[in-house]
């Protein structure tokens, strides 16, 4: 009846299958993408990435560019990959108007799930590399306003991003507009991307992750977040390291080898703490993080808090002294 | 049921305050419209049809946590308000029934053999094996009719919410309270009939149905604590508990084989919101569960309208 595909991906492990989905993303490399049926025109590629592919894309019928992700399907003797169906699920719940629209999701043939996503011109990323990072002091508090925002949403229905980072928050230039982008580390995905080693991937995770902790909650996301806003002011990423472990070193280095005190708990997390790392004193975050003023300053130190179980929720984050003087009617325009 | 979207219809947890109002704003999105019951009860087999599929979806997940059926049901329903009405075929309606069990299943992490399945949903005809590709496709097609919305609040997304309202103090009594209305909830989908309802409304009914018939002392102050609620609209309340108490005594009589009565027994909910309503209208303000038992006891002695006391249980 069909031609049914030899099931040769289904008796990989889950680790093969991802890198036979990368062999067959390099396979891709020159073939035009498959975007059968979903009424768009491929104007460019412009990402590769180990899920699959990241187009740019015009809707044919309105003329908007939207943003095409393409995900290969593996184990496809049991159907649609179960989590691929959920993630997709999760998307079509959050609704924020900081977080990147899910538009619509195609699915062709044996193949490829198509997300459709809107377009934005930039990622705070570029924004910070090429156009040197927002200066003025009050697009900082609007970027941040508005990250906390979707972060505080998400958290109230028990989501976490898991990957916040400046190359995942999109930015409208014209309107000054942030969203959210790349949910994709949610469920089942999470875990395994979470502890690999990848170069500038450790540079905003939280410390609980970095030292292994398999026991994580939200308070990760707002580690990331207190590292964006770092890297804002001062316009490069606050601890670049190339592991995991120089990564964990350099943030002992700025805010002091944690003990019992600093950090309940910590021994039992680390046993071997102080073989690793030598017992270094805080240096203090306003010696690398000038130019913020005190309220900002004293809203990153308790972001960039060591304990998780004392780091500052979203929530409580929106309502600190540093946005007192955020223009609530301007956000309220966007 | 938790309103967790990674781990969605997981285990019994404690809803976080701030996720209700996200749960009422938006549960209309994760059921049939409304016009989808009328299409229904304009004709027979249309009825019939859907109870078949339902009868085999209810096959294929006999040996599984019950809520894996009320979720691939609910996926059925949503597709034919969206696709129309099924053909008769009984290969498409079993590969929509496989379609909608195997989607559930992935919603819920929950492992099963697809060669099980393929072997259940022939067992004594002969029938057509499916290919995992017509699966796939059948998937995809529901998917899509679904827009990818799999996460399905469900009546069990909202009991932690009501008995919360409730103020059980006795963990165990709680889950008594739980079980009874999950099972409530459970039967009642079978019937098109509840499908008129929210989610919400039929999980405020179904537990108002279980505490009348588990605390029966205590169900005026649940009946109140439900009444008091913003999010709910009281006569619609009603309605469902009328429609579940039919449900509940017709299964309850076709066990028993007893044939139905004329006298038809009095509606206890009915009963008691008038009595609210006459409370409220005199100017009460607070009453104890001791007072209200005492008013009862009153009502009781000398009104010879009222029912028995052992009538409070449908024996």
């Amino acid at each position: 009846m069909w031609n049914e595909e030899s099931d040769w991906i289904g008796s990989f492990d889950s680790q093969l299958a991802r890198l036979a989905e990368c062999r067959m993303c390099s396979r891709d490399r020159g073939e035009r993408p498959d975007a059968t049926g979903m009424d768009l025109e491929v104007l460019e590629v412009a990402e590769e990435g180990s899920y699959g592919r990241v187009f740019r894309c015009l809707d044919i019928h309105t003329g908007a560019l939207v943003t095409m992700k393409q995900i290969t399907m593996v184990r496809l003797s049991q159907g649609v990959p179960a989590p691929i169906i959920r993630e997709v699920s999760l998307l079509k719940e959050l609704h924020h108007a900081n977080i990147v629209k899910l538009l619509r999701v195609g699915l062709t043939e044996n193949r490829y799930v198509n997300l459709v996503f809107e377009h934005l011109d930039y990622d705070l990323h570029h924004f910070i590399v090429n156009r040197g990072y927002p200066k003025d002091a009050l697009t900082v508090k609007s970027f941040m306003y508005q990250i906390l925002s979707a972060v505080a949403y998400c958290h109230s229905l028990k989501v976490l991003h898991r990957d916040l980072k400046p190359s995942n928050v999109l930015i409208d230039h014209s309107k000054r507009l942030i969203k959210l982008a790349d949910f994709r580390l949610a469920g089942e995905f999470a875990d395994d991307l979470l502890y690999t080693e990848k170069l500038g991937t450790s540079w905003y995770r939280a410390p609980e992750i970095l030292c292994d902790s398999r026991q994580y909650s939200t308070q990760i996301d707002l580690w990331s977040v207190g590292c964006i806003f770092a890297e804002m002011v001062i316009g490069q990423p606050l601890v670049q390291a190339i592991n995991c472990r120089d990564e964990l070193e350099g943030i002992f280095k700025l805010l002091g080898t944690p003990t019992e005190e600093t950090w309940p708990g910590i021994t039992k997390l680390m046993p071997n703490l102080h073989i690793y790392y030598p017992k270094f004193d805080a240096l203090g975050l306003e010696t690398f993080v000038t130019d913020l003023e005190p309220s900002g300053l004293n809203l990153l130190s308790m972001m960039l808090c060591l304990d998780p179980s004392r780091r500052i929720s979203a929530e409580a984050a929106l309502k600190h002294a540093y946005f007192i003087d955020v223009n609530y009617v301007s956000l309220l325009l966007l | 049921m938790d309103f967790d979207l990674e781990n969605p219809l997981g285990n019994f947890h404690d809803l976080p305050c701030d996720a209700v109002p996200s749960l009422f704003l938006i549960e209309s999105d994760h059921i049939p419209p409304p016009n989808y019951c009328q299409s229904f009860k304009a004709s027979d087999f249309d009825i019939s049809v859907r109870r078949d599929v339902v009868s085999l979806i209810s096959q294929l997940s006999c040996t599984f946590d019950p809520v894996l059926p009320y979720l691939a049901i609910n996926y059925l329903d949503r597709f034919l308000a969206h696709q129309g009405i099924l053909q008769p075929k009984p290969w498409a309606n079993k590969l929509l029934a496989i379609s909608c069990f195997s989607l559930a299943a992935k919603m819920l992490k929950t492992e099963y053999s697809a060669t099980d399945v393929q072997v259940l949903m022939n067992h004594g005809d002969g029938g057509a094996i499916f290919e995992a590709q017509t699966i796939q496709r059948m998937e995809g097609i529901v998917l899509g009719a679904l827009q990818w919305r799999m996460r399905s609040i469900t009546p069990f997304s909202f009991i932690p919410f009501f008995v919360n309202l409730f103020r059980l103090k006795d963990p165990a009594l709680r889950q008594v309270l739980k079980d009874g209305a999950s099972e409530i909830i459970l039967k009642s989908q079978r019937e098109i009939k509840v499908l008129e309802f929210k989610p919400s409304t039929v999980a405020a009914s179904a537990l108002l149905y279980a505490s009348h018939e588990l605390f029966p002392f205590q169900y005026p102050c649940f009946l109140r604590a439900i009444s008091d609620c913003s999010y709910i609209n009281k006569e619609t309340v009603v309605q469902c508990y009328n429609v579940i108490h039919d449900i509940t005594r017709e299964e309850y009589e076709s066990v028993l084989n007893i044939n139905s009565t004329s006298d038809t027994p009095v509606n206890v909910l009915d009963e008691h919101f008038l009595s609210l309503e006459s409370e409220k209208t005199n100017g009460t303000n607070v009453v104890t569960q001791e007072q209200d038992f005492k008013r009862r006891k009153t009502t009781d002695y000398g009104n010879n309208r009222t029912v028995p006391f052992s009538h409070f249980h449908q024996c």
